[in-house]
């Protein structure tokens, strides 16, 4: 199921990644690129680097926990145990109860959660425990103040980060990494997101940097994308439930991904989808569905828009459009994120009107030119 | 080439025990010359396209072809164990190999097309089973495809592959191997056509095997007009998404049934080309053959031509497949046939000899060997059939029995390369991946897998 998501062979890594591959064991270093870069894939990397090398004492720190539980399934190999896999919460947590602080956090609301942890970690940064090395996922999340807080504790550093992809209000987060790291390696190409799927990402971005770093094999999947109205949710629903029954046969093994933005219309949505066809097929990873494991039997990921980051899919739903406006925090970059979820196919769905942002970059998947002839074709 | 030929029993069983190519007589030539020029008592050995080194194993010993009942008799009693002749080395008979045609190695694509259907044949069996701790694979260690797939990467001639494609019905049969759970008639059918479009050359594709269909006037139509009713599969699907070609081949096959023409050989080869077209090579669309259940023919077809295929990921998805395949088979294959029985027929008992084992498949502490039960009872009604049968059956009997257990001996080398294909779970600790982590360090470059035969690419066998 997970097998197209990391790498197996050291082929399929390309001159800069095999550079980061090289970085010397000790020091700081800031990978950054463009969705389908091989950030996360690198990370694993550097965790099992370091693990080899003896630094069994290191975490690898992610933003959610669904990210957890993706990276996950990319250690195959288990150097990394459980416990070096932890979401910033729960190693904050764990930090502090190290040195004999219990935390009540408050609940329901996951970036108060952060903050009030960032606080107590602050107030007993010098009692912290050190450790022989942290890598953290999406730095461009963090804060200036959390950056410094991992730097306090560790030597060695290994921060991966796209600030295109920052969809948080923390800020300062990849400024202060830089300001820290011995290196930054740029990864300029990127491998996730075909041409059209390209081509909405760039109109929500507002600059054409990922068509002409593309190295997705287009020939092999072609991509598409759509974007259509419904008279209701149940409808959207409806569709899509069609639309993955097929996509399950034309891309068996492989995660297809349902994001819905808001709580209410995600409900209504699971509710819709455990009575239908692909019921069995769908895992919902949702809180109040209870976070689990990948479960490598149920290819139809379903989860929030921001669940879904750092995550990919060969083909990337988005239901319940309509609502997007209302979402607080960087739209763009939240819609930029989802957006480049989608591997090959990107469907959106929505009742009722879509904002204007969303409406122009679908179209602008949408009114590509066909994709240009392969040489097959000229036979 | 190097060929070594000695020329006494003796020599050959000082060579097998002592391995040391210095003591036989160097002679030039090709081996089909040589080859037919042997006589009783001489002996053959073929080391391929290695300069043979102290410890080396000819890949072939080549024996006069009255003699090679002989010979196995001989082994079984004289050398001590016949590990070095089952695990590693062919035996062939004289008139066959000089029959052979100079070697002509298989494409890569051959292989692929032969490695796809090794696969979709456990699979085939694995989705008419249902679940998969019933699985019974009809011993794929003795299925045509492991046979020809070894035959192949050992650089067989085609019309050895399929001479080889009729024994392997034949000792199936002999065997008592389940039958596939469909019509074994038609994959009959679908191996000769795929072997007589092989023999053609290098270059197998959709039209030289549906040359060989028997079309009729409906098929005929078909193939005509399948082009402009479901697009081209080379050309303008490169266009489409995968769900529409998905579509698109949905719509192909209702015509196909609503037609009436499932069973049509063609028809069937054309879709199941027209498949591994949209999947570009991609075996994971294999489920999709099998949904098709009124087309039985399709996932073969579908599993050759996607092996065919320039983009084909046969090979990395047999490493997780057919490893997945094989060690189910290896915990239910235990090929057991009493050796010593069996020579015992031709009167040169091996009593108190040692066994005839055919070691491999140790993974699940497997020995596959002449020894047992269920092949035991096999040679002796073999046996009973030889006190009444005329010499001339005998003689075919034997002659087939001798087949059967040259088979067993190629297959047991054939599973070797393909059971020892690196996995994540079995990579060596300290290093990120299969390969070595010492590569990526220095930046040199890594080599990729190569679809070279495994054979082929060692220089020793041992």
């Amino acid at each position: 199921m997970f097998a197209e998501n990391w790498w197996r062979e050291p082929e399929e890594l390309d001159e800069y990644q095999r550079e980061v591959a090289a970085l010397p064991l000790d020091g700081a270093y800031l990978i950054s690129g463009q969705p389908g870069s091989g950030k996360t894939n690198l990370l694993i990397l550097r965790g099992r680097f370091l693990s080899l090398a003896g630094s069994t004492d290191l975490k690898v720190v992610t933003w959610t926990r669904l990210i957890r539980e993706f990276i996950a399934t990319g250690n195959s190999k288990h150097e990394l145990s459980d416990d070096q896999l932890q979401t910033f919460l729960a190693w904050g947590v764990e930090a502090l109860r190290v040195i004999g602080k219990e935390v009540e956090l408050p609940e329901n609301d996951f970036l108060k959660m952060i903050e009030e942890l960032v606080k107590l970690l602050q107030a007993d940064r010098s009692e912290l425990r050190k450790y022989q090395g942290f890598l953290l996922d999406e730095v461009q999340d963090y804060s200036a103040e959390m950056i410094g807080l991992f730097a306090s504790l560790s030597k060695r550093l290994f921060f991966v980060g796209d600030d295109n992809q920052r969809i948080y209000r923390n800020v300062g987060g990849i400024k202060a990494v830089r300001d820290l790291v011995n290196k930054e390696v740029k990864l300029p190409f990127h491998y996730r997101n075909g041409i059209r799927i390209c081509l909405v990402a760039e109109n929500l971005l507002g600059d054409s940097s990922l068509v002409n770093t593309s190295r997705y094999d287009e020939t092999r999947y072609p991509s598409s994308v759509s974007l259509e109205k419904f008279e209701s949710v149940e409808k959207q629903v409806d569709s899509l439930v069609t639309s993955i029954k097929l996509q399950m046969r034309a891309y068996p093994g492989q995660l297809i991904g349902v994001l819905v933005p808001f709580r209410d219309e995600r409900r209504e949505v699971i509710e819709r989808l455990r009575g239908s066809e692909i019921g069995k097929f769908c895992q919902y990873q949702v809180r109040q569905e209870q976070y689990s494991t990948f479960d490598p039997e149920k290819p139809v990921v379903v989860c929030s828009v921001h669940g879904a980051k750092g995550l990919e899919f060969r083909a990337v739903h988005l239901v319940a459009l309509e609502g997007f406006s209302s979402l607080g925090g960087n739209r763009k970059a939240l819609a930029y994120m989802a957006v480049t979820r989608a591997k090959t196919s990107l469907k959106g769905y929505y009742t009722g009107s879509v904002e204007h942002m969303i409406a122009a970059a679908f179209k602008a998947g949408l009114d590509s030119k066909e994709n240009p002839p392969v040489l097959e074709d000229l036979f | 080439m190097n060929f070594y030929a000695i020329t006494s029993r003796g020599d050959l069983g000082e060579f097998l025990v002592k391995l040391d190519p210095r003591k036989v007589n160097v002679q030039s030539g090709t081996i089909k010359h040589i080859a037919a020029r042997l006589h009783r008592g001489e002996y053959l050995l073929d080391f391929g396209v290695r300069s043979p080194e102290i410890g080396d194993l000819p890949e072939t010993i080549i024996v006069d072809e009255s003699e090679l009942r002989e010979f196995y008799a001989w082994c079984a009693t004289f050398v001590t164990s016949l590990r070095p002749i089952s695990a590693f080395t062919a035996v062939k008979g004289s008139r066959a190999a000089s029959l052979q045609p100079d070697f002509l190695a298989p494409s890569d694509q051959v292989i692929g097309g032969m490695l796809g259907l090794v696969l979709i044949e456990g699979l085939l069996q694995s989705k008419v089973r249902g679940r998969v701790p019933d699985l019974i694979i009809p011993t794929c260690s003795r299925t045509l495809s492991a046979v020809f797939l070894q035959l192949a990467m050992n650089g067989c001639s085609f019309s050895d592959i399929a001479d080889s494609a009729t024994e392997w019905f034949l000792v199936r049969d002999y065997l008592g191997a389940p039958k596939l759970s469909f019509d074994s008639e038609r994959v009959s059918d679908v191996w000769s056509w795929i072997f007589r479009a092989i023999g053609q050359g290098q270059n197998v594709d959709i039209r030289t095997v549906l040359h060989y269909a028997t079309v009729d006037a409906e098929s005929s139509r078909f193939f005509k007009n399948a082009e402009t009713l479901f697009g081209s599969a080379n050309g303008s699907l490169h266009l489409r998404t995968r769900e529409d070609q998905i579509r698109n081949f949905d719509r192909m096959v209702d015509h196909i049934i609503t037609h009436g023409m499932q069973t049509n050989l063609g028809v069937a080869a054309y879709a199941g080309h027209y498949l591994a077209t949209i999947s570009n090579g991609d075996f994971a669309l294999w489920p999709t053959s099998l949904d098709q259940v009124n087309l039985e023919t399709l996932p073969l077809w579908f599993a050759f031509f996607c092996g065919l295929h320039d983009n084909s990921n046969i090979l990395s998805f047999a490493k997780s497949s057919t490893r997945r395949i094989l060690s189910l088979i290896m915990k239910r294959t235990v090929v057991d046939v009493d050796a010593q029985d069996l020579l015992s027929g031709s009167g040169r008992s091996a009593n108190g000899g040692p066994p005839f084992d055919f070691p491999l498949l140790n993974q699940h502490e497997l020995v596959v060997r002449l020894r047992g039960p269920a092949i035991a009872s096999f040679t002796i009604r073999d046996h009973r059939d030889f006190g009444s049968a005329s010499r001339g059956a005998e003689q075919s009997h034997v002659k087939r029995i001798e087949q059967a257990l040259r088979m067993l001996a190629e297959i047991d080398q054939q599973l070797r390369p393909i059971i020892s294909v690196p996995v994540v779970e079995k990579a060596v600790p300290g290093t990120l991946f299969a390969s070595d982590w010492s590569s990526l360090q220095t930046g040199s470059p890594t080599k990729k897998p190569s679809r070279t035969p495994a054979s082929k690419r060692s220089g020793k066998r041992l």
